[in-house]
């Protein structure tokens, strides 16, 4: 299987803090990933870095073969922890905006998906609750049909009914050949879904390995991110 | 790419600029009624004094109000502009627009299309209004039509004298001036957009002060190159001051070409330099 995500002695630094210490990472297609560790453990610089929206201070990162750049922005949907939506515009000029800058979105599903929060599409964006301009970021998102899913603290923050309908979401409508990154620190939450997942801590990757394998020594990825993690 | 972000940028700045336009041109039909209306004998013979002083009261009360929303509508218009290009790529913004497939140089040059867009628009809503606020319709109409004739006369008697002063064809040195005159709005519009991403460098936390110090850093510098290409230009042009004292129309000729040149290299300098900081520096919070 080929990989989609691919790090290479990748570092990242800002002044004198290093957030990434020179990582080797390979994630294969068709999978779902946690990328797990405290806050501040690189996380979010690792998701940055593989959306375009920052650069490597040395080593490498490549999506499907390239350097992030305008091809594989068309690959990848990324939901980012802040609200970046234009809370002055309506939900279906958002939609229409998505659908003009990306090929892979699917207007049908993003409109079904409204409905069955029954959320009007006509709405402006700023008559949202903040729960619910987080779920219609989050259906912008997982309404494209991209070829990795970087989704950084999607169940930060939220009540735990929010948490189901949102990893239900990512569930049910990424594409079977898709991998999904799914950055938190609520392992309990996301082990449901994972296949792998990522352990991270201070900018370095400590381990790597499939739920089936930690499952095989009779624990759970949480339990194990206790006994890594233990302070 | 590039049309399809000027599309969205000109239907997010039209929300707001339409109904600015809309009410400036309101204000104005009001204030040119109410100055009709107290202009009227009929009114002033046959309702108590009182209420035509009313009128008169508000009539100047809109006319005050009406020149401080014309002088708004010129600097709003370049603030909005700046406000919407910090906005979209150095706020939370910029999550969704920096991930969008293109390339940073679409996007800015997107900022600037409708930065000139919508300074004409401005221009024309100003003119518009000037129109309706000073009435007299026919005079302003006989007086347009009096300065192109005057124009028109002017380029027939003196046209051969014209061209042999400026050395190309009048119509050739009219094209000159609105391209050095586009240069010279672009070069301005661009180095505000310059010194918005600078100023995130400079300061994360006072952004706005962040973006004077670096606007007032990039005039300075700007200054500077002007200084070392005019420096450069004499030198190449050694009897630019012979010129000058000769022919004051071949002066301003080369002056004009010149300052375009400037102007040009100067915007592309600082295209660059914004296009490199939101590539290689951009840190969103």
């Amino acid at each position: 299987m080929a990989d989609i995500l691919k790090c290479n002695h990748l570092k990242k630094q800002y002044g004198g803090f290093t957030a990434l210490r020179g990582i080797n990472l390979e994630l294969p297609e068709g999978k779902v990933v946690g990328l797990l560790g405290p806050n501040g453990s690189g996380k979010t610089t690792l998701i940055k870095l593989a959306s375009g929206i920052l650069l490597p201070t040395a080593g490498e990162i490549t999506i499907n073969g390239m350097k992030p750049g305008v091809e594989t922005k068309k690959l990848v949907a990324y939901l980012p922890e802040r609200n970046y939506l234009d809370l002055s515009k309506k939900i279906n000029k958002q939609i229409d905006f998505m659908a003009d800058f990306y090929k892979d979105f699917n207007r049908d599903r993003a409109y079904e998906m409204l409905d069955r929060l029954s959320i009007d599409p006509k709405r402006p964006l700023k008559d949202l609750s903040k729960g619910n301009r987080e779920k219609v970021q989050l259906i912008l998102v997982m309404s494209r049909d991209a070829k990795l899913y970087l989704l950084d603290e999607p169940i930060g923050g939220v009540d735990p009914a929010a948490r189901d309908y949102i990893l239900d979401t990512i569930i049910d409508n990424h594409p079977a050949d898709s991998t999904v990154l799914i950055s938190t620190h609520l392992i309990a939450d996301v082990e449901p879904v994972l296949d792998e997942f990522v352990f991270i801590r201070e900018g370095e990757i400590l381990q790597h390995s499939t739920v089936d394998e930690v499952k095989a020594e009779g624990k759970t990825v949480d339990g194990l991110f206790r006994e890594v993690f233990r302070c | 790419m590039l049309g399809k972000l000027t599309k969205h940028e000109f239907l997010a700045c039209g929300r707001i600029a339409l109904p600015t336009y809309i009410a400036m041109l309101a204000l104005s039909g009001i204030g040119r009624f109410l100055t009709w209306l107290t202009s009227r004998q009929y009114l002033i013979d046959n309702v108590p004094t009182t209420f035509v002083k009313i009128i008169k009261v508000l009539s100047s009360l809109i006319s005050t109000v009406y020149v401080i929303a014309f002088i708004a509508l010129v600097v709003l218009t370049l603030v909005y502009l700046v406000y919407r290009f910090y906005k979209n790529f150095f706020t939370d913004e910029g999550y969704l627009m920096m991930t969008l497939p293109v390339r940073p140089a679409s996007l800015i040059f997107s900022k600037l299309f409708n930065g000139w867009i919508f300074i004409f628009f401005s221009a024309i809503v100003a003119l518009g209004s000037l129109y309706i606020t000073l009435g007299h319709y026919d005079q302003l109409v006989d007086l347009v039509e009096r300065i192109f004739d005057a124009v028109k006369d002017v380029v027939d008697r003196e046209g051969d004298f014209l061209r042999d002063e400026l050395g190309v064809p009048l119509w050739v040195f009219v094209v000159e001036v609105v391209i050095f005159f586009f240069l010279l709005i672009s070069r301005y519009i661009i180095s505000w957009y310059t010194s918005v991403g600078f100023g995130m460098l400079l300061s994360k936390k006072h952004k706005v002060l962040g973006t004077i110090i670096a606007y007032i850093i990039l005039d300075i510098a700007s200054y500077i190159l002007m200084g070392i290409f005019l420096a450069v230009a004499t030198s190449i042009l050694p009897n630019y001051y012979e010129v000058l004292a000769e022919s004051g129309g071949k002066a301003l000729q080369i002056t004009v070409i010149g300052n375009s040149i400037i102007n040009l290299i100067l915007g592309a300098l600082l295209f660059w330099f914004t296009s490199y900081i939101m590539k290689h520096k951009l840190n969103l919070d």
